[in-house]
């Protein structure tokens, strides 16, 4: 039950965190951050069987490759911007929090701009010249 | 049809994969990107068929041409199975052949039947009293494609044979040249079937036609020689009056 052992190791770590910081509040900082870095990193091994399983799908059903990977590749964007910016809010910088995530909806756009290019220049060529 | 289940599947696997997605965003704030450009890629997906349509460089006279073709291809096995216009193979040639060849080789044995009927029975009436009625020969091919004599079936008329007998009895008999007497056998002489059929006749006919084993032996013989029949093959019979045959 993997489930126990992240809510356990949250709980402790809180209660440390709780503690130490009104010694330490950097120790308190640096100790949320590796647990969630810890987390995510566990998390990370779990996703990557879903991604595979994905992966034989998309293969079995004839998709593009290309979809695949840029919609892995917006998933991955997302968690990371969202974990970056949840861990620079915790240490009280809500600007910079906000900024990490404008960079990655900006990135998850680009992202995109393949996909509609080739759309636009679809409709253009359907319609009558 | 295969595109077709082919794109069907590809838009149910985006569709799903977009959703499964949307479970594992981690937070509200990227959502709504990340929706837009799943829902890009669907709409990518749909126009899948129309994007090919428009990638291929369509050239008519290559399209004609293949169409043509296969239309050519159709006609010619429709018309492949029924049609006497198509050529015939080596072996319904063979086949056709052996068959005129049978049939020649029957009309052949038929003529010659019908012409060695006719001459054997002009030839045995010179030899015999009897008015002979019906002569039958039956030829077989041999190995060599020859004709060759397999039986002879000589009919004897007994009813013109007993008018006859009552008016010519004597002048035939006076005609007839002086047989050298045949050896004498003493002893019981094994009865042959010809015989009994024979007495039988004589039995029961009113005023019988008699036939003698002698005069059966003496035509035969000469059926022999003049045809070069074996003996053996000769069948020489009595039409009776009731139509039975004796020998």
């Amino acid at each position: 039950m993997e489930i126990i052992q992240i809510v356990g190791l949250g709980l402790i770590v809180t209660i440390l965190t709780l503690i130490i910081k009104e010694q330490k509040p950097m120790f308190a900082f640096l100790l949320a951050a590796f647990t969630g870095i810890m987390i995510f990193l566990f998390l990370i091994g779990k996703i990557s069987s879903v991604i595979g399983v994905l992966e034989d799908l998309a293969v079995k059903s004839n998709v593009n490759i290309v979809f695949l990977k840029t919609i892995l590749k917006i998933i991955g964007v997302a968690y990371i911007a969202e974990f970056g910016a949840q861990i620079v809010r915790d240490a009280g910088q809500e600007s910079i929090a906000s900024k990490i995530e404008l960079s990655g909806k900006v990135l998850i756009m680009v992202m995109a701009i393949p996909i509609i290019t080739v759309i636009i220049e679809t409709v253009v060529k359907l319609l009558p010249t | 049809m295969d595109w077709l289940a082919g794109w069907l599947k590809t838009v149910i696997m985006v569709i799903m994969l977009a959703t499964f997605v949307d479970l594992l965003l981690p937070s509200n704030t990227m959502q709504r990107y990340v929706k837009t450009v799943l829902s890009l890629f669907i709409l990518l997906t749909l126009l899948t068929p129309v994007l090919q349509l428009f990638k291929k460089d369509w050239d008519i006279d290559k399209l004609l041409s293949q169409a043509e073709k296969s239309q050519n291809e159709r006609t010619m096995l429709a018309s492949g199975g029924g049609n006497a216009t198509s050529i015939p193979t080596l072996s319904d040639i063979k086949n056709s052949a052996r068959k005129m060849q049978d049939a020649d080789g029957k009309k052949t044995v038929e003529l010659v039947q019908r012409q060695l009927e006719g001459l054997m029975k002009e030839d045995l009436q010179k030899q015999t009293k009897w008015p002979v009625q019906k002569v039958q020969v039956q030829v077989q091919l041999d190995n060599n494609g020859k004709p060759a004599i397999s039986n002879v079936k000589v009919t004897l008329d007994d009813i013109e044979a007993r008018k006859q007998s009552a008016t010519q009895a004597k002048s035939i008999a006076a005609m007839e040249p002086i047989k050298p007497v045949d050896p004498v056998k003493i002893g019981s002489i094994p009865t042959s079937h010809k015989q009994q059929s024979i007495g039988s006749n004589e039995a029961t006919g009113d005023q019988p036609a008699k036939i003698s084993q002698q005069e059966v032996d003496q035509l035969k013989q000469g059926l022999a020689r003049n045809w070069l029949v074996d003996p053996d093959l000769i069948e020489i019979g009595v039409e009776q009056s009731k139509g039975r045959m004796a020998r």
